[in-house]
């Protein structure tokens, strides 16, 4: 967690909120799922902005912490240990986001496809569906074999590889915490753009947008993040 | 078929002057002797038997369908570029290989079952206007396939521009000069090009559009088109395809 989520600096601002509500269309009070939510990156800048924010995750630590800091803040947040390919809540949501690479996870492809056409199902007519994530293009012009971070007088040593044609990226990541060395394997499909947004038209979206970044920059040789919007 | 009749004077690459234009860099001495090295992987990829009947979808001036007749293949090269088939026929000549070349556009070429295999070297996909025409096209080939026939098409691939992307570039060969300017389309669908040559006093502008494929895009034009398996490579050893490849190569096999 200090690595994906640095002590300080990991929520999200109440600015990015403000930015992310722009691109989905909604407006305070309007009720948005927070897929994969991790330790509440943007649910709880969302929650403060005035909006009605359910999170989910299947980590137990992250709801955890996040519960931890909405209670903090005396924000109302609905926090669920959920596995994304099987939550659904027919039209209960005006907007759905996954943000910061939560998409692709799953060994079977069609799994990612299933993801989408649950959101698909849990939203409103009208309702948009964000993801922000890592993407081939992105990835093909700052790859890196390796590297290493340091956090909290912890290391963490990942070694990455291209597999399966370039849709896949697997890693290896080692965590040296205090003399003890602890390995994963992490494993997450990659899309480019036109294969993302296939995707989703393919589970049902009529139209789907896509950009840079949350700026709506344009998705090209210098975006640096793929961000798509599907609209039901 | 009369009312999707193509229109060629329209599209950039049914001009011959650019070809011509661009000739001496892009087929200088070294691509013809790295298709000499090429040759015996690249049969090798296809499982090319002895006498293989083979296609050479957009040949230019025959590179591979002249290696591939020196190796006892039976060739036939297809492409739209007068000038480039005019070399191709006279260097076959001059090597005594016997080399069919046929003029054609490959969005209507079609030989049902003449052939062990295709080869659509060097981007040579990509071109047109209508995503609908690259289908097509590879509906021809597989038309154009005996049973079990491979299709294999070599690309610069998304994956290898957006790691090796340069906004300009230059280069110079005897005196000429190539400028070269690109931009992304947006979604990264494609690459608009600009490239002016300057040869002997006069300068020439050509822009062009190329439809970029990622590997598992090609992957599933291929299947989409009818092929039963695709495989993918990142070079015609068969190498895998990654953030190493310079070349995206896909085979597809028609069952």
């Amino acid at each position: 967690m200090p690595f994906l989520f640095p002590a300080g600096r990991w929520p999200a601002t109440v600015k990015d909120a403000g930015l992310l509500a722009g691109l989905l269309g909604v407006g305070p009070g309007a009720s948005v799922l927070d897929l994969g939510c991790g330790p509440g990156r943007y649910a709880l800048p969302l929650a403060e902005s005035g909006f009605r924010v359910t999170g989910i995750d299947r980590t137990r630590p992250y709801l955890d912490a996040a519960r931890k800091l909405a209670s903090r803040k005396r924000l109302k947040i609905e926090f669920r240990h959920a596995d994304m390919r099987r939550f659904v809540r027919p039209g209960a949501f005006d907007a759905v986001i996954n943000t910061f690479s939560t998409f692709g996870y799953f060994k079977d492809p069609a799994d990612d496809l299933r993801v989408c056409r649950n959101v698909l199902r849990s939203l409103r007519p009208g309702g948009r569906f964000l993801i922000e994530t890592m993407s081939k293009e992105v990835l093909a012009r700052v790859f890196e074999p390796s590297g290493w971070r340091e956090a909290n007088g912890a290391f963490l040593l990942e070694e990455r590889e291209v597999v399966d044609g370039w849709s896949g990226l697997s890693q290896r990541w080692v965590l040296v915490r205090g003399g003890k060395v602890t390995e994963f394997r992490v494993y997450m499909r990659l899309y480019s753009a036109v294969e993302l947004r296939a995707l989703l038209r393919r589970a049902g979206f009529r139209q789907v947008e896509v950009f840079g970044g949350l700026e709506r920059e344009t998705y090209d040789n210098n975006a640096r993040r793929l961000v798509t919007l599907g609209r039901k | 078929m009369r009312a999707r009749a193509v229109s060629r004077r329209r599209e950039w690459f049914g001009d011959d002057r650019f070809w011509r234009a661009f000739k001496p860099f892009m087929f200088d001495e070294d691509k013809w002797q790295a298709a000499a090295r090429d040759a015996d992987p690249l049969a090798r990829l296809l499982s090319l038997k002895p006498g293989a009947a083979v296609l050479d979808l957009c040949c230019g001036p025959g590179r591979f369908s002249l290696e591939l007749a020196r190796r006892g293949y039976r060739v036939t090269g297809v492409d739209r570029t007068q000038a480039y088939l005019a070399e191709a026929r006279r260097r076959a000549r001059e090597h005594g290989l016997a080399v069919e070349f046929v003029r054609s556009d490959m969005r209507r070429f079609a030989r049902p079952r003449a052939y062990e295999a295709c080869i659509n070297m060097y981007t040579s996909i990509g071109y047109f206007k209508r995503p609908e025409d690259d289908l097509r096209v590879c509906r021809n080939v597989l038309e154009s396939l005996k049973p079990g026939g491979t299709f294999l098409v070599q690309t610069g691939a998304k994956e290898w521009l957006a790691r090796e992307f340069r906004p300009r570039h230059w280069r110079e060969r005897d005196g000429t000069f190539v400028l070269e300017e690109r931009e992304i389309a947006p979604g990264w669908t494609g690459v608009s090009n600009r490239w002016i040559v300057v040869s002997k006093g006069r300068v020439r502008e050509f822009r062009f559009f190329l439809r970029l494929y990622s590997a598992v895009e090609l992957s599933n034009l291929i299947k989409q088109a009818g092929f039963s398996r695709v495989s993918v490579h990142g070079d015609l050893e068969g190498a895998p395809f990654d953030n190493t490849s310079r070349w995206l190569v896909a085979v597809g096999r028609k069952s």
